[in-house]
């Protein structure tokens, strides 16, 4: 092994000696690179047929065979440039041997060794004692005995490699065998062996592992983790690339406290359809470990079978999610989702869904086709709630709804139609004697005669809203009880006029802030909305006294800015509401005179109601916000500083009561130093619908209001290091949902991550649980996670975990690697 | 102070003719790109054609977010952030403008999740159409720099 | 070739001076020697002969001098050119100074110095180390036959 190369002679090129565009796309936390000084003409041709144009010291020539060079011998074939202190070139055989402090460079690859022997006729090289560089890979290693192949494959005999500095490499991957194929940026190694500050952490007997981006077939880096649920988890991801469009990650996952399971994700490209597959099954669950669960054990509440319900199970999660049609009319798209049981998703956190607090998972099937005059769609849809007491009854199988624009001139006629097929799901587990299933027609023919102008519009509409049903009673599960026969009409229907003008004006003027110049605008909006009443008692009681309101996906709107202008208080079509009101809504806006952003917008509005609406969803529980003359105010934000800083905000205030309704704000800051800081708060007050005194039902989930606070930030300190840190706080029940805090420590090659975690473990199933959440609800975890830069992550779990819950994290990841 | 009717301050956007590249075809929001333009007498191009300026449109990008946990600590309100990412370019595919962008963000309560499918796609409309008129406002001012910054 | 030490001299050129004395010829003004397949072409040509009347050494030297010869059938002709050329017969040597240039089936030497033995078909060429001149070669592409 000649003496270790120093970095200057493996083209390694400190920040201070580097130009201005070569700093500025060095990674985060390097002190250098390598910079390729060799660039072959952009025409070479291949080596074959190129011939070699070499200086020398002193040249001998035997015959046309025998050619050798001696003294700083250089020898340029096309792409490929040798220097050396001795050559040898035989003619005939086209055979090349360099010794004493041989260079092989090609573009964007670099080998110095003692001893080479190429060939005139081909690529390849062979070359003992060498060290290598790949310079845009930031790849560089040394080898026994290195053999190059073609264009670009080195296959190593006692190799190594790093992607840190020469110098003061942190981690080096050590194998028997080792190859890299920088073109199609990966590499494989055979007895390899993992040395992070020269201590071995890992022996691999066989592994593929990237040099680029892209995820190659074979053993990918294993990912380990712990958490106080499933214990140690180590996860062994294997990747399969199939075929150019369709690849498959393998990924057995041990969990100390749970077996084995097996995870497989299938990914398909085709020219119409984009398919993945996520399949998860764990066989005879352990059980797993419940702090809460042991307290009530302990303390008798629950049996073992009550406190470890699914222990012993076969648990299982099939997601399929495809969309069709990307260039064509005719639109598919497919989001099914089944569990073995509710719990899986808390408990084997594989998925991202868990962090979410997913309410519930549908099984939902769509294909639509967008004419230019009418759009078709078909779908099915059956909603699965994971907090199985608020499951709603009913799926939705089949729904066709044609949607049809026709113009004439100024005049357009819209006519939106919705056929739905209604019946019970499997999932609903409450009596059902009380219900009722069946179709429903829902059809809005509408004139409009929409005038533009450059300084304002007017859009009057007249139209008709028709609603009917073909109903009968739902079979009857979960209960003894029996249902009462249909007494009243199985086919109610409801038809109601309708008729709205929209208008409005546009203000501008010139204004300032600071120097860069802005148009303000002044836009009133007023929009005059009648629809006719007629009675819907009949839906109030279909069939019989003892059915409940018919309602088969209709809630009402919750208040705010978007429900000025909209034509309806329900957001399905088991109603047709009626109305007579006018909304006054003023926005202004601050555009940028130079770019056109839009860097402010204030609106403000209210809806001002003539008569108070008759319709409602439930006559036992009508509303009384709508009683009032003059709705609440509603208010907007919205603010953008160029890509820096982002804020959107929503209010709502009650002048009859003199409260805030709900007040929502997120505010998003990231900039050029990668400081990321979002802040998000959230109120909505929430009138307690128990009638006063009463005790609460356990199984019912009381409405309190929602007041919650979650801050995420990543800030950069000196050097290398990065604080982490995340509150999602609870105001109205004073507890923290999911806090964590950790530094990220950032080096040219590597990248350490430990957080600390302690997050609400919540159960599906406990009703109400914020309100009785102690301190064994809580999980407490320690994540670290050890990147090196080139070659692989060791758990995945914390990338994901920061990229959902800080916003701007995940896009920072993306222009990292 | 100063407040006038559209149209007096600025004279409207002078393009006669504009070509969509967008990298899926037959969305809601080509749809009402489109309606847009042709409220604002620009037509729109079929493929083939030649046009003034090209604007090429790429995916549409939704990210949803949980922002509020209910009493049963599952997700009670959601963010929604929509984005469109959009270049004009000349008839020789030179870059007119630099990479921009639109984006809106609403958000969607989630307390009783009746419905909220087509409350999402209400509200998703809405947003396109308020991408739409940000996406004709920084064109506006960017492919006719002389209007910018007249002050 | 081979048998072109056999051959005799054939000489031209615009002027011929004798010089008894030192047993020397010199011709100068589009000199040209022959002599089989050696071809040497200069401004000036100076003859050296030994006492029994053999040719001892030839100096070309010209803006540059030539020189040409076919080593044998198989091989293809070297040509080669120089300030100075000068072609020790005894030895059948040929050295080239001054800028030399040799080339032969495609490979071509150039640089400050280069020695062409014929009989033992070596060609050497020295780098001018004060100056700091290297010698140039372009090896052609090995023709193998597959």
């Amino acid at each position: 092994q000649s003496n270790t190369n120093s970095a200057a002679e493996l083209d390694w090129v400190d920040t201070e000696q580097l130009s201005d565009i070569e700093k500025s796309q060095l990674p985060a936390g390097c002190c250098g690179t390598f910079v390729d000084p060799y660039s072959p003409p952009a025409d070479a041709l291949p080596v074959e047929q190129t011939p070699i144009s070499a200086t020398a010291h002193d040249i001998q020539a035997e015959g046309s065979r025998i050619i050798e060079l001696n003294g700083q011998v250089r020898l340029e074939q096309g792409p490929r440039l040798l220097q050396t202190e001795r050559a040898q070139v035989d003619q005939r055989t086209g055979q090349v041997t360099l010794e004493g402090n041989v260079t092989v460079r090609e573009a964007g690859l670099l080998i110095r060794a003692d001893r080479a022997e190429l060939s005139t006729s081909s690529e390849d090289v062979s070359v003992d004692n060498a060290h290598f560089v790949l310079h845009q890979n930031r790849v560089s290693g040394s080898a026994g005995k290195l053999q190059k192949f073609g264009e670009r494959l080195l296959k190593m005999q006692r190799g190594d490699f790093t992607t840190c500095e020469p110098n003061n490499a942190f981690w080096r991957l050590k194998a028997r065998e080792l190859s890299l194929h920088p073109e199609s940026n990966y590499g494989t190694a055979k007895n390899a062996r993992l040395e992070i500050a020269d201590i071995p952490v890992l022996y691999i007997p066989y592994i593929i592992f990237p040099i680029g981006d892209e995820r190659q077939t074979g053993l990918l880096f294993p990912s380990f983790s712990e958490s106080s649920r499933n214990g140690i988890e180590y996860a062994q991801p294997i990747y399969w690339n199939i075929a150019p469009q369709m690849d498959a990650t393998i990924t057995p996952r041990y969990m100390e406290k749970r077996g084995n399971l097996l995870d497989v994700n299938l990914r398909h490209l085709s020219s119409y359809f984009e398919t993945e597959l996520d399949a998860g099954f764990l066989a005879d669950d352990k059980g797993g470990y419940d702090r809460q669960a042991e307290n009530d054990i302990a303390n008798g509440e629950l049996t073992e079978e009550e406190a470890y319900p699914h222990k012993g199970d076969d648990r299982w999660l099939v997601q399929l999610n495809q969309t069709g049609g990307a260039q064509s009319r005719i639109k598919t798209v497919i989001d099914y989702t089944d569990l073995s049981d509710v719990d899986y998703l808390r408990d084997i956190t594989s998925g991202s869904t868990d962090l979410e607090y997913a309410a519930n998972i549908r099984k939902f099937g769509q294909i639509t086709y967008s004419g230019d005059i009418w759009n078709l769609g078909l779908s099915a849809n059956e909603v699965r709630y994971l907090n199985e007491s608020s499951q709603r009854p009913y799926k939705e199988l089949p729904h066709l709804y044609a949607n049809g624009r026709y113009s004439w001139g100024d005049w357009q006629l819209s006519i939106d139609s919705n056929y739905s097929q209604f019946d019970l799901t499997s999932y609903y587990q409450r009596p059902t004697n009380t219900l009722v299933v069946g179709d429903r027609l829902h059809s809005d023919i509408s004139l409009a005669l929409p005038k533009r102008w450059q300084w304002g519009y007017a859009t009057p509409r007249i139209g008709v809203r028709d609603l009917r049903y073909q109903l009968d009673q739902a079979a009857v599960k979960n209960t003894s009880a029996a249902a009462g026969d249909s007494i009243y009409n199985t086919s109610p229907e409801v038809t109601a006029a309708h008729a709205s003008l929209d208008l409005g004006l546009y203000f501008e003027r010139w204004s300032q802030f600071g120097d860069t110049p802005l148009i303000q605008t002044l836009e009133p909006r007023l929009f005059y909305l009648y629809n006719g009443y007629d009675d819907q008692s009949e839906l109030y009681a279909p069939l019989n006294d003892s059915n409940r309101a018919l309602n088969f996906d209709t809630r009402l709107f919750r208040m705010d800015y978007n429900q000025l202008f909209r034509t309806s208080r329900f957001n399905g079509l088991d109603r047709i509401d009626d109305a007579n009101q006018l909304s006054v809504g003023l926005t202004s806006r601050f555009i940028s005179a130079r770019t056109g952003e839009e860097h402010l917008a204030l609106s403000l509005g209210q809806i001002y109601r003539f008569e108070t609406p008759k319709v409602v969803l439930n006559p036992e529980s009508p509303s009384e916000a709508f009683s009032y003359r003059r709705s609440e105010y509603v208010g907007r934000i919205s603010a953008r500083a160029s890509e820096r800083f982002r804020l959107s905000s929503d209010l709502v205030y009650d002048q009859n009561d003199h409260t805030l309704t709900s007040a929502s704000a997120s505010v998003e800051y990231s900039d050029a130093s990668d400081r990321l800081i979002s802040a998000t708060y959230r109120y909505q007050r929430q009138v307690d619908d128990r009638a006063s005194g009463a005790d609460p039902d356990p199984d019912l989930v009381y409405n309190r209001s929602l007041d919650q606070l979650d801050v995420g930030a990543f800030i950069p300190l000196t050097g290398s290091w990065s604080l982490i840190g995340r509150a999602n706080y609870d105001f109205t029940f004073d507890l923290e949902l999911d806090t964590y805090a950790g530094f990220e420590y950032n080096d040219c090659c590597y990248r350490v991550r430990m957080m600390w975690r302690k997050w609400l473990n919540f159960d599906y199933n406990s009703g109400n649980q914020l309100e009785t959440v102690t301190n064994d609800d809580y999980d407490r975890g320690f994540f670290i996670d050890l990147q090196l830069k080139g070659l692989a992550s060791i758990s995945d779990r914390v990338g994901s975990l920061l990229s959902k819950t800080i916003p701007g994290y995940a896009e920072r990841e993306d222009n990292l690697q | 102070c100063g407040w006038q009717v559209r149209g007096n301050l600025l004279p409207p956007l002078a393009l006669d003719s504009v070509r969509i590249a967008s990298s899926e075809q037959y969305t809601p929001l080509l749809q009402i790109l489109t309606d847009a333009f042709v409220e604002n007498d620009i037509d729109v191009v079929g493929a083939g054609e030649k046009a003034q300026y090209v604007l090429v449109l790429e995916d549409e990008d939704l990210r949803k977010r949980t922002v509020g946990v209910g009493t049963d600590s599952l997700a009670a309100a959601f963010e929604l952030q929509l984005s469109q990412p959009f270049q004009w370019f000349d008839t020789q595919a030179v870059a007119v403008t630099s990479p921009l962008s639109a984006i809106v963000t609403r958000s969607l309560d989630a307390s009783d999740t009746t419905g909220i499918e087509r409350e999402q796609e209400l509200l998703l409309d809405d947003m396109r159409r308020e991408l739409v008129q940000q996406i004709l406002r920084q064109s506006y001012f960017q492919l006719q720099p002389e209007q910018a910054a007249q002050e | 070739l081979p048998d072109d030490r056999k051959q005799d001299f054939q000489l031209q050129a615009n002027q011929q001076t004798f010089d008894q004395k030192n047993g020397r010829v010199t011709y100068t003004g589009e000199a040209r020697l022959q002599q089989g397949s050696l071809i040497i072409r200069a401004d000036t040509i100076v003859v050296q002969f030994n006492q029994d009347n053999s040719v001892e050494k030839i100096t070309a030297s010209g803006q540059p001098a030539h020189f040409e010869q076919q080593p044998s059938v198989e091989r293809g002709i070297v040509s080669a050119k120089a300030g100075i050329i000068v072609y020790d017969s005894t030895v059948n040597t040929v050295s080239l100074s001054q800028n030399a240039r040799l080339e032969q089936d495609g490979a071509i030497m150039q640089g400050h110095e280069i020695r062409y033995d014929i009989n033992r078909e070596l060609v050497s060429a020295k780098g001018d180390q004060q100056r700091d001149q290297p010698i140039q070669m372009t090896i052609p592409p090995a023709v193998i036959e597959q």
